[in-house]
């Protein structure tokens, strides 16, 4: 008797305790995500309400949005990756893609995208995104990353400056390298007659980034297609002759130098205060310009493409950031689901509508970008000829090349060397670095 | 008559010469704070005006409401805060014990420790990144105060300055706590302690700056906006392209607010520190 109590006590505190458990899994199961990002303050407020949406349509999830400074944003997600406890999502720079494949830290998101696709998931087709986006982050049939968004890389111009000094703005379907040249001359003068130049046709590209596009537009390459060598590329004569005639530019006064332009605050500040007509740069200096215009710049500023070549032969970079997963997260699905949102239309009209942070790498809402900001359509238009970073494509870019052109660079400019010489030791190097399989 | 004043001249010149000097260097050093709190109320392309201006042509209060509203700086003023205090109170108590152990107590060993300190102390932090921070996250530490603080405790410099500084003092001292029938807790806090306060203020008012200004560590362990600190959310407002430098400025005008203060009640140890490290303050 006493037995058959004590049975049904216990069952009873069982199905209690199994009641208890039941509803702390309800209340608690939810399945955490973690998203890491380099986001600034402004754009952190952006996420978190793109994340705020994706908890309310997927209420199993709890997102913990991890904001890092840009500068250490790497080190810091490779300490987590490295003690095994990694985002669930990251954003990668496009350069950065082949280092991570090739160690082997990312998730192939081709196989989990197309069934999220057929389930209608937002953010997940890839069609949607501009072509060249997608080919950036992509591996043989294997995708690595879903663009964020993107900005290419073109020439800002002060619209009031031009027109103070009479000078034609460049044509909207793209102009050539000699009608830069010539831009560039008749905006440099000396308007206090005191024989130094008070301001100057464009501020001197030197950057890595900007340089490559340049060559390309040009007519040149920097690698070999299958990326083993440099040698007769990047030192080819022709990209000779093209960034030649900037540095010839410089040396006769057209641009300054960069130490005068260090000296008077860099290259945006020589834009802004009106020392320079023009700045060759991505589309993320448009969100610089507005921020100055809303506090009271008085700046117009208009959107030119690279110079070419030949009109006929456009080239131009647009560089591009993603998110990806690591390979070693547990719960690959929802970590791709995430990943997708973070690119949905919802996300893309929050972050470049709203927000207005970057060209959308969603090709209708990048449309809807084009249609409220005439200086957004230029950059919009330069997709259709943009190519994809060298540095999503090759492991030597990052840092080995930028390191190598910074020094190339410091041998012209610092050193007085020839631009073929500095050209043909970077070569050497490069394919030295190459061949050891050294970056 | 006229050699003395003559002397005297010279003594003049000299003076006003030494104290230009030393206006010019105060000057320079002076100069890139004042310049921060100047541009923290300008915009970024007034920043840029040629001749430079020191004084803003408008007072633009409106970067620091934009600075203050952009982040949780109530959450990151009271997490430094928290996690500093905590640090300092624990670790003035631990490099005390520390250095009262390695300066007057004997046992098997002690000066290998010390040595083996004196090693660690060497050695580049970015080595025991990942190992501290696998440790932290299998205790389950980390975006909690526990990653802020625990890692913190331990001040090799401390330790080192307290056992310089124990050493100094007489052993006579001891001696008359033992006979008077103190037991060694009793000698060390209520006769030893006592005596190291300039010490102990100059560890203090160290560990406090350091703390105040640490960024990587705290970025490293923390996730969560909630635990951030104030130089992580300094730093926030540049990100891989743009560099809000009006709101950055602002923010770390705010930032050196409570350091100034520090300077100024504890500039003495401060100095004090200094001569100690150098090792002829003793």
């Amino acid at each position: 008797m006493k037995n058959t109590i004590f049975k049904g006590k216990c069952s009873r505190i069982l199905i209690v305790a199994l009641l208890i458990l039941a509803l702390s899994t309800v209340a608690f199961g939810k399945t955490k995500l973690r998203v890491t990002t380099w986001a600034g303050a402004e754009e952190t407020a952006l996420d978190e309400s793109i994340i705020a949406e994706f908890m309310r349509l997927n209420p199993d999830y709890e997102v913990i949005y991890e904001a890092v400074t840009s500068d250490n944003y790497y080190q810091k997600i490779l300490t987590d990756i490295g003690a095994g406890t990694p985002p669930d999502v990251i954003l990668l720079d496009a350069e950065m893609i082949p280092k991570f494949f090739e160690g082997n830290f990312l998730t192939d998101l081709a196989p989990f995208l197309s069934r999220l696709a057929r389930e209608g998931y937002s953010g997940s087709n890839v069609y949607e995104y501009f072509p060249v986006l997608i080919d950036i982050a992509r591996v043989d049939r294997k995708i690595y990353s879903i663009p964020k968004d993107t900005s290419p890389m073109g020439i800002f111009f002060n619209k009031k400056m031009f027109d103070e000094m009479e000078v034609p703005y460049p044509p909207e379907e793209g102009w050539t390298i000699e009608q830069f040249v010539e831009t560039s001359k008749k905006l440099t003068k000396d308007l206090d007659g005191d024989g130094q130049n008070d301001t100057w046709g464009f501020a001197f590209p030197s950057w890595v980034g900007i340089v490559v596009p340049l060559l390309w537009a040009g007519g040149g390459e920097v690698f070999s297609p299958d990326f083993s060598h440099t040698s007769g590329y990047l030192n080819s004569e022709v990209n000779v002759k093209t960034y030649q005639t900037y540095l010839d530019l410089l040396k006769q006064g057209f641009a300054p130098t960069p130490q005068q332009a260090s000296a008077l605050g860099g290259n945006s500040a020589l834009f802004y205060t009106g020392k320079v007509g023009m700045i060759l740069t991505g589309r993320w200096f448009n969100v610089s310009i507005k921020g100055q215009i809303k506090k009271g710049l008085d700046l117009q500023v208009g959107i030119a493409s690279l110079p070419f070549v030949d009109i006929n032969k456009k080239d131009t970079v647009s560089y591009v950031s993603g998110w990806s997963v690591p390979s070693n997260v547990q719960d690959k699905r929802g970590a791709v689901m995430l990943a997708a949102f973070l690119s949905s239309d919802y996300a893309q009209r929050k972050r470049c509508l709203e927000g207005s942070l970057a060209i959308s790498a969603n090709q209708a809402v990048a449309h809807l970008q084009g249609e409220n900001d005439p200086l957004d359509a230029a950059f919009i238009s330069m997709l259709d000829y943009a190519r994809v970073p060298v540095g999503s494509q090759t492991k030597f870019y990052r840092p080995k090349f930028e390191d190598l052109w910074a020094e190339a660079f410091d041998k012209i400019n610092v050193g007085g060397e020839s631009l073929k010489a500095a050209l043909d030791w970077m070569v050497a190097e490069m394919d030295e670095a190459i061949e050891k399989g050294e970056n | 008559m006229n050699q003395r004043n003559l002397k005297s001249s010279v003594s003049v010149i000299t003076q006003i010469l030494i104290y230009t000097l030393l206006f010019l260097l105060a000057a320079s050093t002076l100069l890139p704070y004042i310049l921060m709190i100047s541009l923290s109320f300008m915009a970024e392309f007034e920043m840029y005006q040629m001749p430079p201006r020191f004084i803003p042509t408008i007072m633009r209060w409106s970067n620091y409401i934009e600075m203050w509203q952009a982040q949780p700086w109530g959450r990151y003023i009271f997490n430094t805060l928290f996690a500093t205090v905590a640090v300092l109170v624990g670790q003035l108590l631990l490099v005390a014990m520390g250095g009262y152990a390695l300066a007057r107590m004997k046992f098997p060993g002690r000066d290998f420790m010390f040595k083996l300190f004196i090693v660690f102390m060497m050695l580049p932090g970015v080595v025991t990144l990942i190992p501290g921070f696998i440790i932290l996250h299998s205790l389950g530490w980390v975006d909690t105060f526990m990653a802020l603080i625990v890692p913190s405790l331990g001040n090799i410099w401390g330790l080192f300055l307290m056992r310089q500084y124990m050493l100094s003092l007489p052993s006579s001292l001891e001696d008359a706590g033992r006979i008077d029938g103190a037991n060694r807790w009793q000698i060390f806090w209520k006769l030893i302690l006592p005596l190291c306060k300039p010490v102990l203020a100059t560890v203090g008012t160290f560990t406090f700056l350091s703390m105040w200004r640490s960024f990587f560590w705290p970025l490293i362990v923390t996730r969560s906006k909630e635990m951030r600190v104030i130089e992580v959310g300094v730093a926030m407002f540049s990100s891989q392209y743009i560099t809000n430098i009006p709101a950055q400025l602002a923010a770390a005008t705010l930032s050196s607010i409570p350091m100034i203060l520090v300077y100024l009640f504890a500039q003495k140890w401060i100095v004090q520190g200094i001569k100690m490290t150098a090792g002829y303050d003793r």
